[in-house]
């Protein structure tokens, strides 16, 4: 433990001292009195020596969701008595208290161990470790104090809460394994698509008999197989736009969080990239051991600034496989996640963009020119739309008004609108 | 607190000190308000409330001053008031049932200033008569000072 001396100490021993040489000076031994109480007190202050001080940290669970409380216990024992420790659990971001005193002041006697009971809440998702107990500790005079900081940290993972979402956008092209997504093509399934008429080799239990009758030649029933599909969500970690507690990049998190969650529920595999200052990426996989490493590799993702430019060829090609429908997740605020974008649908991506609009973390002046200048970054803005929109790319914005399945439904309707103007 | 000290003190002063005694005592009172704030100014603070005290000891010039005793235990009650203030103007909150603790002892270190001050002054006084009284007082305080040193000694020795 680190030894510090109270502003106290320093005024006491400078006061004691020049009353001392002020009764000397002046030959008044009532200065040497006033001095008497001061000189002790430091005399007795410099004397005190560190406690012996022990503490633990518990928490039930080292996985939570956001909006969840935790309970954390922090356990002090002292060897000695001490008139007074302050015990305090340092909260990394994204975790608060929700009940219990920290940091709380305490008065323990030799042998003495306490526990102090804690409910922390996970605000916001992160990756965090927690853990980091502070003490700081008086002697009875109260001139010297002790400080220290004893290292229990653990990992605590705050997922993000996902959204409900019922409906997903469908994929335009489906991979060969049996999924949830009835596909284009036609083969064995469930779903009826067409009749055409019998040609041999056709099973018998395809012909439909009612159409078979009317017509008066074997007709059979063509039908959509289930399929799953390849989803790789990108997450444009350039830039964000935020306030001093919610940003761009946690609403994007959340976003892809929800939205990689719903396609694993429906057997659909699914790939992360982070497209970034730092470059991170997952292969498409499927089931829950996917889900989580997913949902960690999200929580590792960061704004890190960055003034390399970078282009979808340094995004290794096995996490883009051909067919597979890209959900990009993106403010739209950096060029170099922009031309990827671009790029991705050039070269024939299927594309989805789910804007999360940096709008309600803007503050815009009030005067005519800053006006103006609103107006014509909207109108920037709404250009870009409209440009992905030409190239085939629909683009949801997510700007807190509309709930994501409200929005995806835009998506929908303008990917079913594009499916009747390819045919 | 200071205030009160200051205004004692201007109280108790001839007409010829007061003016120095006020001064001093309410820039005293002054920076200890500034030192609840400024922990750093607390030594001037607490030095300009005992320089309120010179300037009457020498302006009036009383024999020996038994009021020293009380200045000696409103400047210790001060400078334990700030600190309090400042713990209490923290963040870390006393678990129930402890915050009783700080002023029962911030009380009993002003009665102790005061009856070690009053001590200091009594064997002072005891100095200016002479004789026997002063020659038992100095062996007793020679005595005291060879059993602390004696304990002290036997505190930091290795085993």
């Amino acid at each position: 433990m680190t030894r510090a001396g109270d502003a106290r100490l320093g005024a006491y021993a400078v006061l004691a001292a020049a009353a001392l040489v002020t009764a000397l000076a002046l030959r008044r031994t009532e200065l040497a009195a006033i001095a008497a109480p001061f000189a002790l007190l430091v005399a007795l202050g410099v004397r005190a020596q560190p406690p012996r001080l022990r503490a633990w940290f518990e928490l039930d669970r080292e996985r939570a969701l956001e909006g969840d409380v935790l309970d954390a216990t922090v356990t002090v024992r002292s060897d000695q008595a001490v008139d007074r420790v302050e015990v305090g659990l340092a909260l990394p971001d994204g975790v608060e208290l929700a009940e219990g005193r920290n940091p709380v002041a305490l008065r323990l006697s030799a042998g003495d161990e306490r526990e102090l009971p804690l409910r922390l809440r996970c605000v916001r998702w992160s990756s965090v470790e927690i853990g980091e107990v502070w003490l700081r500790a008086r002697d009875h005079i109260g001139l010297v104090r002790f400080e220290g900081r004893i290292d229990r940290r653990r990992p605590l993972k705050i997922y993000p809460t996902a959204e409900r979402l019922r409906s997903l956008v469908s994929p335009a092209r489906t991979q060969t394994a049996t999924g949830s997504e009835v596909a284009r093509l036609r083969a064995e399934g469930l779903e009826f698509a067409d009749t055409r008429p019998f040609v041999p080799g056709d099973r018998v239990r395809t012909i439909n008999w009612r159409a078979t009758a009317r017509r008066g030649s074997l007709v059979v029933n063509e039908r959509h197989p289930e399929r799953n599909a390849d989803v790789v969500v990108f997450l444009d970690s350039f830039a964000e736009a935020r306030t001093s507690d919610e940003g761009t990049l946690e609403q994007a998190v959340r976003t892809a969080a929800t939205v990689a969650g719903r396609y694993l529920e429906r057997r659909d595999r699914v790939g992360l990239v982070a497209f970034g200052g730092i470059l991170r990426w997952l292969e498409p996989g499927g089931g829950l051991v996917q889900q989580y490493r997913l949902v960690d590799a999200l929580l590792e993702t960061g704004v890190e600034f960055s003034y390399a430019w970078k282009d979808v060829d340094v995004i290794p090609a096995r996490t883009l496989p051909p067919r597979a429908l890209v959900v990009a997740v993106t403010p739209l605020l950096d060029e170099r996640s922009i031309g990827a974008l671009l790029d991705l649908r050039g070269r024939g991506h299927d594309l989805v963009v789910l804007e999360i609009s940096p709008e309600p973390f803007l503050e815009p002046g009030r005067d005519r020119s800053d006006l103006a200048a609103l107006r014509l970054w909207r109108l920037q803005r709404a250009e870009l739309r409209a440009r992905f929109e030409r190239l085939g790319a629909a683009v949801a914005t997510l700007d807190g008004e509309l709930t994501m399945e409200e929005a995806l439904e835009g998506v929908r309707a303008y990917r079913r609108h594009a499916r009747l103007v390819q045919r | 607190m200071a205030l009160g000290t200051a205004l004692w003190l201007a109280v108790v002063a001839s007409s010829d000190a007061v003016g120095a005694v006020v001064g001093l005592g309410l820039a005293g009172a002054a920076l200890t308000g500034a030192a609840v704030v400024a922990p750093v100014v607390l030594g001037p603070a607490l030095a300009a409330l005992a320089g309120a005290y010179v300037a009457l000891l020498l302006i009036d010039e009383p024999p020996l001053d038994t009021r020293a005793a009380g200045v000696a235990m409103a400047l210790v009650v001060v400078g334990e008031l700030v600190g309090w203030a400042r713990e209490l103007a923290g963040a870390t909150r006393d678990e129930p049932g402890n915050a009783w603790r700080r002023p029962v002892w911030i009380a009993g270190m002003g009665m102790s200033a005061l009856g070690l001050a009053w001590g200091v002054l009594a064997v002072a006084d005891l100095a200016r008569v002479q004789g026997l009284a002063i020659e038992a007082v100095g062996a007793v305080a020679a005595l005291a000072a060879l059993l602390v040193v004696r304990r002290a000694a036997a505190r930091t020795s290795p085993d």
